[in-house]
């Protein structure tokens, strides 16, 4: 793609592209990709922009005639107008230039015209571009440039006779005849700015509405979200502050809990030994006599089963197997057995013995649930204390014997 | 001013126009995509952070407050099992020695009450666990038939808890030996008794589970 740049001969000319990257000093490399990015963009959205931006009915194409004559349409205020000049009042010239002045090349053509042409700036419109990048056969790396020229004062005429009748011209540009592509004459300063329609005013409007509904539709979440974390922050930290003391009462419920448990617990486990004695005195015959009694747990009895209890008896009775019958009968006493050798006893009709006797376990009451007691209902079973909240109850105290 | 880019290497494939077109389009596709990623990253950066940050605050506020919920029931709970005085089943005595003491006291007391006579009374050693001591002694004592069960009830039925095991009882008299009237034949009696002390929560010093004290009446 081929892009003309006028070339800036007068003051305040400022030029795009080129002269943007040499401003911001950035390196070559870039200053060359950002020159023929933009000149592309440039091709493509310029025709774009001509079709579908540009309101035609407030603007106007006037040609500048191969006589210098302009024909201008009857009703012309307040329109612009770009002004298409003939190729015949175009003077071309290619120059060759090192390549090294590629950078500053408005400037050099600018100081070389006298030398190149008979004009002076004031005199002509100048535009230039790059024809071709070539190796020299010395070597050195060339550019060849076309500069193109019209005479300033066939286009001012016109131009006056254009912003007479009321026209503001905003380009004025050479036809090239053998393509659709145009070259800018008129330096930026001189350039009228072209006035928006109320078409293009709505379409900006619209499109700047649009800009800030997206920027509402991301912004409004993100501060919906905070003004959340806003609000939640000290209702958190005074729940935390609430729930550190719930915490305290819990541990504090735990450990009493566990207390209770503790002691309770290990009293309903064992069997009271009165209530032993009790029991056997109740069972046995009256032909009974019990010369020993001992309570232990059995021999080998492993650790898992700690809490098992032997009633180890020794004396003489009547009937041992009738004695081990009614231990068998017992609500606290199992698995009777004879321990050692029957023989006769010391008293007539009597039979020595020595039996053991299991201690049947307990079975611990049904647990009550604490929290269950109090008035006010259970929440969060999930939070509750899982063990301390239930206990056993109190065990109860036997009659004096 | 003609401009390719770029004009050498691989770049041979871009001398047509179109394609010069195609990238110079591309790099202004790859532009915007950078430009709404430098605007779009950082607002979704913020709004994820926010909504991580609510949302984390909105289910501590859940957790906190149903456990602030539970708190009436917490404290009357508390105050329901306090009411049962759960300290009065544990032997009192900060270390092993003194429970031991006290509990030896206890003993020798009810025994004594109950008309029994205590031969021996020796501490043995006690057993940590989960924050409960227990506390051990080996007692030896003479009574009657009667005056055993009643000092056996005094033990199992008061407060502090106390636990026996390791019972023999062994009559003293032969196999059908008849009494004069009014006179109950003594008994040799052995039995381990136990009491549950609390553990302070600092020690002051361990014993290693060794007798701490000695008793002989």
């Amino acid at each position: 793609m081929s892009v003309v740049i006028p070339t800036s001969n007068g003051a305040g000319n400022g030029q795009h592209g080129h002269s943007v990257a040499t401003r911001l000093a950035v390196p070559r490399v870039l200053a060359h990709f950002w020159r023929w990015w933009s000149g592309e963009l440039c091709s493509v959205i310029t025709p774009l922009m001509d079709r579908y931006w540009v309101d035609r009915h407030g603007t106007i194409d006037i040609a500048l005639m191969p006589d210098g004559a302009v024909v201008l349409p009857p009703r012309l205020n307040g329109r612009d107008v770009r002004l298409i000049v003939d190729a015949a009042h175009v003077l071309r010239k290619t120059v060759a230039y090192p390549a090294a002045v590629e950078e500053n090349l408005a400037d050099v053509v600018l100081n070389d015209l006298d030398r190149q042409t008979p004009f002076t700036s004031e005199q002509i419109y100048l535009a230039h571009r790059i024809e071709r990048r070539y190796d020299a056969a010395d070597g050195v790396a060339r550019i060849d440039v076309e500069l193109v020229m019209v005479m300033r004062r066939v286009v001012s005429a016109a131009l006056t006779r254009i912003r007479d009748a009321g026209g503001a011209v905003y380009s004025a540009v050479i036809a090239e005849p053998d393509s659709a592509a145009t070259t800018e004459l008129l330096p930026v300063a001189e350039r009228t700015r072209r006035r928006m329609s109320r078409l293009q005013q709505m379409n900006l409007a619209l499109v700047g509405a649009l800009l800030l509904l997206i920027a509402i539709a991301i912004a409004v979440p993100i501060l919906q979200r905070r003004a959340e974390v806003v609000e939640l922050g000290p209702r958190v930290e005074k729940a935390r502050n609430d729930a550190e003391a719930t915490r305290k009462i819990e541990a504090e419920f735990q450990r009493v809990s566990q207390e209770y448990q503790l002691a309770t617990a290990r009293k309903y486990q064992s069997t009271p030994v009165v209530d032993i004695i009790e029991e056997l005195t109740r069972l046995s015959p009256d032909t009974t006599w019990l010369q020993s009694l001992e309570l232990r747990a059995p021999p080998g009895t492993s650790k898992s089963n700690k809490s098992l209890r032997e009633v180890q008896l020794i004396g003489e009775a009547a009937s041992l197997s009738k004695m081990i019958e009614l231990l068998e009968q017992s609500a606290l006493l199992q698995n009777t057995t004879q321990r050692a050798q029957t023989t006769r006893g010391t008293q007539p009709n009597t039979e020595r013995f020595q039996i053991a006797t299991e201690l049947k376990p307990r079975a611990a009451p049904e647990l009550i649930d604490v929290l269950a007691i109090a008035v006010v209902p259970r929440v969060d079973k999930l939070t509750a204390p899982n063990d301390a909240s239930t206990i056993l109850p109190p065990p109860r105290t036997r009659e004096a014997p | 001013m003609s401009a390719t880019w770029p004009q050498t290497g691989s770049s041979q494939r871009l001398r047509t126009p179109a394609a010069q077109r195609a990238a110079a389009l591309g790099a202004l596709l790859l532009a915007a995509a950078l430009v709404i990623a430098a605007l779009a990253l950082p607002a979704w950066w913020l709004y994820d952070r926010y909504d991580s940050a609510a949302t984390q605050l909105a289910r501590q506020l859940r957790s906190y407050t149903s456990l602030n919920q539970l708190r009436p029931t917490l404290t009357q709970a508390l105050e329901a099992l306090k009411a049962k005085e759960s300290r009065k089943f544990f032997v009192k005595g900060a270390s092993a020695a003194l429970a031991g003491a006290d509990l030896q006291d206890i003993v020798k007391s009810l025994i004594e009450t109950n008309n029994g006579r205590l031969l021996s009374s020796q501490l043995l050693a006690h057993k940590d666990d989960s924050g409960v001591r227990q506390v051990n002694a080996t007692i030896q004592m003479t009574a009657s038939i009667q005056n055993l069960r009643q000092i056996l009830h005094a033990m199992e039925s008061r407060e502090p808890y106390l636990f026996l095991d390791n019972l023999t009882v062994r009559a003293q008299v032969p196999s059908g030996f008849k009494p004069q009237a009014g006179f109950e034949p003594e008994m040799f009696i052995q039995f381990d008794v136990s009491g549950l002390s609390l553990v302070a929560p600092v020690a002051p010093k361990p014993t290693n589970g060794k007798p701490t004290a000695k008793v002989k009446s």
